[in-house]
Formats: structure tokens, sequence, C-alpha cells
């Protein structure tokens, strides 16, 4: 692997490494940190890795060292806006319902049983599709259907339906 | 994208009102991201530090030459050592043997060979070698008595001889070569040809020219062992010789020279000559074939 390849991974799998580690962990700075480890292994593992199928070695490497880290039973997830600069035609009520809708939202999203959340984000937030999820977890599009089917049941039953 | 259609299908069977809410936390997931602490710039800096002062295994990406550029440099390396080391090899010396004319003499070689060189002849070898390898350069004429041992190989002008123990003589002056063997087996290579002798052999070769071919002639004849190399007690025998060659032969023996106002080239000599005494040899050699000659001091003319 040169060093070229290696930013080329890098630039590729970062944010959806970090996001990976942050939907399991709930704590950006760890998955931050942990990110960036998995990116100095794999540097040090560059003659062994075989560039088919680094994608899923860089996940295998983040959930081992994440699992080596802590035990993260309860996770609360915080997200941003992606988009800032629509927010400000909304009205402040508007605003307010969809902060408070953003939190619970969160809330939700943190009780998900971890599978089903890591894949359910995955594919909404990091825009993955049921085979790229698939092939970096090393699990079949089957199984990635299920536990979106799983998230999908588990967001139902939560949510509030008076919007 | 059938993502897309997986919840959407997932939808259909829900309940409008749960089903809208669905939808709606879609469109309000699709607005959301994961909070940054560092940007993604910042993190490849912190990597490129950590990777650049951890190189692991000794390995450098940048600077590593190339398996082709490696080999020349070995080779580059290898060549200024061999150089080097050659400075400080003391080069052997040749032993040159060197009997002038009007005189023979006997050399003992390293492994108490022998070797009796006829007059105006010539020797030359390698002691420190001598006991890899049994070589001799030689031209003129030379009586050799070989050790068994390493193979012994005398080479000279027309060709090569390689014996192991035996005793023979090698006669390689100008055009002719003669090799004869006394007792024992020599493989004789002449021109390329190779010869097997036994005791009791001689082969003959001679080289010459008619315009630009050639026409070199290899005779193989019979020659009685205690004749091979008589010359060592002062006994010249000659059997059908060119006459020159018997003149330079006496020029060789007594250190003189022998000039001619006849043309001599086509004439042959049977005979033989002791070279203790000059001028009962002229007379063994020119009486017979009918020529006159006077004698000035160190000069024979033949009339």
């Amino acid at each position: 692997m040169t060093l070229n390849e290696f930013r080329n991974i890098f630039d590729q799998h970062y944010t959806p490494i970090k996001n990976f580690l942050y939907y399991k962990c709930g704590d950006i700075a760890l998955s931050e940190d942990l990110s960036q480890d998995v990116f100095i292994k794999l540097w040090s593992k560059r003659d062994e890795v075989n560039l088919e199928t680094v994608k899923s070695y860089i996940y295998t490497i983040a959930n081992n060292m994440l699992l080596n880290k802590i035990r993260h039973d309860k996770v609360v997830l915080n997200f941003v806006e992606r988009h800032k600069t629509r927010q400000e035609e909304k009205s402040p009520q508007f605003k307010l319902e969809e902060k408070e809708f953003k939190q619970r939202l969160e809330n939700i999203i943190s009780a998900m049983p971890e599978k089903q959340r890591v894949v359910f984000l995955m594919n909404r937030i990091d825009d993955l599709t049921y085979k790229e999820i698939a092939d970096r977890l090393e699990l079949s599009v089957k199984a990635i259907e299920k536990r979106m089917h799983g998230a999908l049941d588990h967001l139902r039953k939560h949510l509030d339906y008076k919007i | 994208m059938k993502e897309e259609k997986y919840i959407s299908e997932y939808l259909k069977q829900l309940p409008a009102q749960e089903a809208s809410s669905l939808e709606q936390t879609f469109v309000h997931l699709e607005h959301l991201d994961t909070p940054k602490a560092k940007t993604k710039h910042q993190a490849w800096e912190e990597i490129s530090a950590n990777i650049e002062t951890n190189k692991p295994k000794g390995k450098t990406i940048s600077f590593s030459p190339s398996t082709k550029k490696r080999l020349w440099l070995s080779i580059a390396a290898a060549a200024v050592l061999i150089i080097a080391i050659y400075q400080f090899i003391p080069k052997p010396e040749a032993t040159i043997i060197e009997s002038p004319a009007g005189n023979t003499l006997v050399q003992i070689l390293p492994d108490e060979s022998s070797v009796a060189l006829n007059a105006e002849t010539k020797i030359e070898y390698f002691e420190s070698k001598w006991h890899r390898k049994r070589e001799i350069q030689l031209t003129g004429e030379a009586f050799f008595n070989v050790k068994e041992g390493v193979p012994f190989i005398v080479n000279f002008p027309n060709g090569q001889v390689e014996v192991l123990g035996t005793s023979f003589n090698i006669y390689a002056r100008e055009d002719k070569t003669v090799v004869s063997c006394a007792t024992g087996i020599v493989r004789v290579t002449l021109d390329d040809q190779e010869t097997v002798l036994i005791g009791g052999k001689e082969v003959t070769f001679t080289k010459s020219k008619n315009g630009m071919t050639n026409l070199n002639k290899m005779r193989m004849t019979d020659v009685w062992p205690n004749e091979v190399g008589r010359w060592q007690n002062g006994e010249h025998y000659f059997s059908s010789a060119k006459l020159s060659s018997v003149i330079a032969s006496l020029e060789r023996q007594f250190n003189i020279q022998i000039t001619s106002q006849s043309d001599l080239s086509e004439r042959f000599y049977s005979g033989y000559f002791s070279n203790n005494n000059l001028e009962e040899a002229l007379k063994l050699v020119f009486v017979p074939m009918g020529l006159s000659y006077r004698i000035e001091g160190n000069k024979v003319i033949v009339e």
C-alpha cells in the first residue's frame, strides 16, 4: 500500500468509520480518537493488507478497538444540523418544535438496540446502501434488511404520532 | 433506490398516521449529521504526524530504490570491493627460464618434474599456482619428464599438450611443431585438433600458407622412445629435414650465424651431428649435401 493509496482510503472512510464508532458508543471525542488509531494501525499493517478487503478490515479494527476501550451500555447520541442556512427561513415556533423533535428522535435512536442502530444510521446518515453496509460489516444483505426492519419497528413504536 | 423501496413498502403496511410520522422522521434525519470535535483535515494531520514518527519495520516508502536500482547498486559496490581487494593481492610472478643459443639447461620444476631446454628456448610458469595447475608456456624445444599428479599442460604457439605423468619432447619453432612421446600418454591439441600420443609416437604439424589458404599438415610417425630428446646428450638427428631447419639448429647449438649464397630452401637432409665440435658438425651436414663452406669468426658462409 502506498502513501497515496492510504490517503485515498482515509478520504473515503474516515467519516463513515468515525460515525460508525459514534453510533456504537455515543462519544464523539472517543470516536474521533479511535478513528485516527484505526488508520495508524492500518498503515502499520500495510504490507499485509489486501486493498480489496480493506473496507471490512478497517471496520473490524474499529470494532475491536472500541470493544477494548469501554463498555458502552448507555449510549446518548446527539446530532447536529447539516444545513444551517435553511433554518433561518423557518419561524421560531417551528424551530422550537424541530428542536424538541430532534431531542426525542435522538433519545429514541439512542435507545435502539445497537446492531439495528448502527445499520439504520449508516444507511440514513452516511447514505450507504445495504450492499455497502453488508460489505463493510461482513454481513449478508438479508441480515442488513432484517436489522433495518427492526430499527423501523423500534422507531414506529416509540414515536409520538402527533408531531 | 432499492433501500427507499424497501422503506416505502414498510410504510405502506402501516396506518396512515404512523407512516407519516415515520416519513417525517426520515426527512428530519436527512438534515442531521454526527457532531464534530475536529475536522477531517485535522484528523489527517494528526495521523500523518503519527505515521511519520512511527515508521514501522524500518521500511520507507518515498526512498526505496527499485529492485533494478538495487541490483546496479550492489554490482557497483561489489566492483569497488573487488578492485580494492585486488590492490592488496600480490600479483603472482611468472618464473621465466631462457636458454641462450649454444647452451642447453635443465630446470627442475616445483613438483620435481624436470624440463630440459634446448638452445634458444624459453619457458614460463607460475610457481605459486603449480600445486593446483601445472601449466607451462613454451617456445623452442624442450624435453619433459613429468611426475604423476594433477594435469600437466604445456602451451606453445600452435597448440597444447596435456599429460598426467610421462616423458616427451616438444619442438615448437616457427611453422613446425613436433611432439614426441617417449613414455606414457599425452594428449596433443594442434590447430584445434586433438590427438592422443602413446610412447613411441610422434606428431608433426607444419603450418604453411599458399596465398590466403592455410595448408597445414599433420603427420603421425613412429619414433624410438630412447631417441626422443636425444639432443640432451648433444646428439642431433634429422631425417628428411629441411636443410634450412638443420642450419637453424646448427646456429642455435654453436651460437653462430650461417649465411648461404645459394638457395637451399628445396633441399632436405638426413643425418646427425653432435654439438661438441663445430668443424665436425659442419662437415657432417654440408659435405653430404655437396656444399662447401668457410668459417670466419662466428660466421659461416656456405657457397
